[in-house]
């Protein structure tokens, strides 16, 4: 309960900070030239996008360690950061088109960039609706570990295929060899957002970890009273025999 | 399952497991010599059933470990499923398994006609076992546990569907085993339901063994009375197939079993064909060739309907194996998990061949492309993408069983995975239908080649921990 807790206010405190970023972003940061005001949702959209990707690749390391380890947390920590990185793959779907509808004149388009994180939104609905359709635990552990480690191998291949193919997305300005061409004010603006997307992240973590330990708790405590009333009922000992 | 010390054939130590709370083994330990059979008695949910799993390697321990003098391969599992493929005949159903037990080929029909004879099965050799009573599929099931001539037998409620005669006839045979030097331990609620078979007694209650004795001359009534009194109050198998040519052989039985049962029932393919088509046709409704040129939408509509009919295929994998409740069965057998995977992707492979061999001509009579030209180019970039994608499907087939809503959860894990190949075999074969040379798809095909290494690499890799409990 208490990490449950302590994730809200870590969340809070990012959302309280976002406010911040979005101050700094309208007022303190020049307006691109050739976009206009809508690049501004730049600032939310590009840390979003590489807080879904950077979620998957660790829900798909934990699952790497929980193979070899058996270590519950890790399967915890897994389905928190899948569970995040849903919520930031759907930020980064929905200021796309935002974005879009003014510079692309349209709300979608099916540019490379744009599929592939819906396909990235898909492997994490895919991994969620696996958990819930796996009721028993130890194979959901198992049965989430092995998906995510293949969602890890798959995000490289999704980049690679989208800089193979065609794109209308602007190129990347900030992470690529050479020195980011972002000027200096746009850059500490990102920065910032960034920071903030990862305090967010580890609010959203910290939250959904206790919850699912809440749960796990409340779920002990129901199969105990079942076996309980199972002994009173002088039925069976309710052991495995299958 | 190692090798245990001091003579004795199968041994236990320490051996805990539970399901959440529920202790099914509670710090059991025993050891068995040449010649012992233990007969487990306890109520339904004593948790019998999971320390015969850990003694075959079907489940792992939480603590302590199973040893079995000869691993996994010297044991012979019965139970609640009978591990035989429905439209197979007995024979071939038990040769299936012998090979997968490494039976030398020589040996297997003469082995499989002498436990049919044993088991008073002979004269239903050539009768497929969906067609068989209850009884007669159990004698087949026990006579399939034979085939290997296994040193510990592992019996889990054998009498099940048996007439009085046919019971007579098992114990009479486990007798006879015992005589012969072989360790057997059965599990049973029924204590009237093979006594006189024991040399070992154990009460199991709750996970524990409240009493573990040799049976001695204690008569039966006294063991039942003594069973009232009571009841009423790692080391993972040695995998067989550890080298490549073993592996490989295990896989190719596996794979000609899965195309034998598919050329019985031939649902499979005949359904994914009968898709490809419905789908090629509902793309020839949709399509305006005013509008946009036949040749620019090919390339997908090819691929999309090569994917689409490949998820039929690949539901059926690991959904055959639970129809005909034999997983478990191939599980115990000493093949390696590497086997079960290479055989059952084998096996899709095929299918999915099958159906795209089918899929190709009808794409060219109705969208009129000239593929001709550049067929074996063509055929090079479907081999390719198809390994790929098969390699992961076979991978979650594996896993989507287990689960809820198992036929809609296979497409909605696999079309993410599907999609780099898919856009890599897209853009290929649009240059290809384009008349373009292959060298403009290098690049492409380079990515098809990656993530066919990839995850052929990883999909073996993870596989055991998609089967295993």
């Amino acid at each position: 309960m208490r990490l449950a807790r302590a994730g809200r206010w870590v969340t809070l405190v990012g959302l309280v900070l976002m406010a911040g970023v979005y101050l700094r972003a309208l007022a303190f940061t020049p307006i691109e030239r050739s976009q206009g005001p809508a690049q501004k949702i730049f600032y939310l959209h590009m840390p979003a996008a590489v807080w879904a990707e950077l979620a998957m690749v660790l829900v798909g390391l934990a699952g790497v360690f929980y193979l070899f380890l058996k270590d519950p947390r890790l399967d915890r920590f897994a389905a928190a950061s899948a569970e995040a990185g849903t919520v930031f793959a759907a930020i980064v779907l929905t200021t796309g088109p935002i974005w879009g509808k003014p510079i692309w004149g349209t709300w979608w388009t099916w540019d490379a960039r744009l599929t592939l994180t819906l396909l990235l939104f898909f492997l994490y609905m895919g991994y969620l609706l696996l958990r819930s359709a796996t009721p028993d635990p130890a194979l959901r552990a198992r049965y989430s570990a092995v998906l995510g480690i293949c969602g890890l191998v798959l995000v490289p291949f999704i980049h690679l295929s989208t800089v193979m193919f065609r794109t209308l997305h602007p190129a990347p300005i900030v992470l690529k060899p050479s020195q980011p061409s972002l000027p200096g004010s746009m850059l500490i603006t990102l920065l910032f957002s960034f920071g903030v997307f990862t305090l967010l992240y580890i609010g959203f973590v910290m939250q959904r970890y206790g919850l699912s330990l809440l749960r796990e708790e409340l779920a002990a405590r129901e199969r105990a009273a079942a076996v309980a009333r199972g002994r009173g009922g002088g039925g069976g000992d309710g052991g495995d025999d299958a | 399952m190692g090798h245990p010390e001091h003579g004795a054939m199968l041994r236990a130590d320490g051996l805990r497991h539970a399901f959440g709370h529920v202790m099914a083994l509670d710090d059991i330990s025993f050891s068995l010599a040449p010649g012992r059979t233990l007969v487990i008695f306890g109520p339904n949910g004593a948790g019998k059933t999971t320390l015969l799993k850990v003694l075959a390697g079907l489940i792992r321990p939480q603590a302590g470990c199973a040893t079995v003098a000869g691993g996994r391969g010297a044991v012979g599992w019965i139970g609640h499923q009978s591990h035989l493929y429905g439209h197979l005949t007995v024979t071939e159903n038990l040769l299936f398994w012998a090979a997968l037990y490494d039976v030398p080929a020589e040996r297997r029909r003469a082995r499989a006609a002498e436990v049919m004879r044993r088991l008073a099965i002979a004269d239903q050799a050539d009768r497929r076992v969906w067609a068989l009573s209850r009884g007669l599929a159990q004698r087949a099931a026990i006579a399939k546990a034979l085939m290997h001539d296994p040193q510990v037998l592992l019996l889990d409620e054998p009498f099940t569907g048996l007439d009085l005669a046919a019971a007579g006839e098992v114990r009479a045979l486990l007798a006879q085993l015992r005589g012969a030097g072989r360790v057997v331990v059965l599990a049973t609620h029924n204590i009237d339901e093979g006594i006189e078979l024991a040399t070992d007694v154990a009460f199991q209650r709750r996970g524990r063994f409240v009493h573990f004795a040799p049976r001695g001359a204690h008569e039966s009534a006294e063991i039942a009375e003594a069973y009232r009194r009571a009841v009423g109050a790692g080391e993972r198998g040695e995998r067989g197939g550890r080298l490549v040519g073993d592996t490989l052989r295990h896989a190719w039985t596996i794979a000609r079993k899965d195309l034998l049962l598919e050329f019985r029932t031939r649902t499979a393919v005949l359904s994914a064909v009968v898709f490809t088509a419905l789908v090629l046709t509902v793309f020839n409704f949709g399509r305006d060739p005013t509008a946009v040129a036949t040749i620019d939408l090919a390339p997908s509509i090819l691929w999309v309907t090569f994917s689409f009919a490949a998820i039929l295929a690949l539901n059926r994998a690991f959904q055959l194996e639970l129809e005909n409740e034999a997983l478990e069965g191939l599980l115990v057998s000493p093949i390696s998990r590497t086997s079960l995977y290479l055989g059952k992707l084998v096996a899709n492979l095929m299918f999915v061949a099958v159906v795209e061999c089918v899929a190709l001509p009808l794409f060219v009579l109705f969208f009129d492309v000239p593929i001709w030209p550049v067929l074996a180019p063509l055929v090079a970039v479907i081999a390719l993408a198809t390994v790929g994608f098969v390699a992961v499907g076979t991978l979650f087939s594996a896993m989507v069983i287990r689960t809820r809503f198992a036929e809609l959860m296979l497409p909605v894990l696999l079309l993410p995975f599907f999609i780099p190949p898919l856009t890599g075999a897209v853009q290929a074969t649009a240059r290809l239908l384009d008349g373009r040379p292959l060298s403009e798809a290098a690049g492409w095909l380079r990515l098809l080649a990656a993530y066919d290494v990839a995850f052929l690499v990883l999909a073996t890799l993870l596989f055991p921990h998609t089967v295993d409990e």
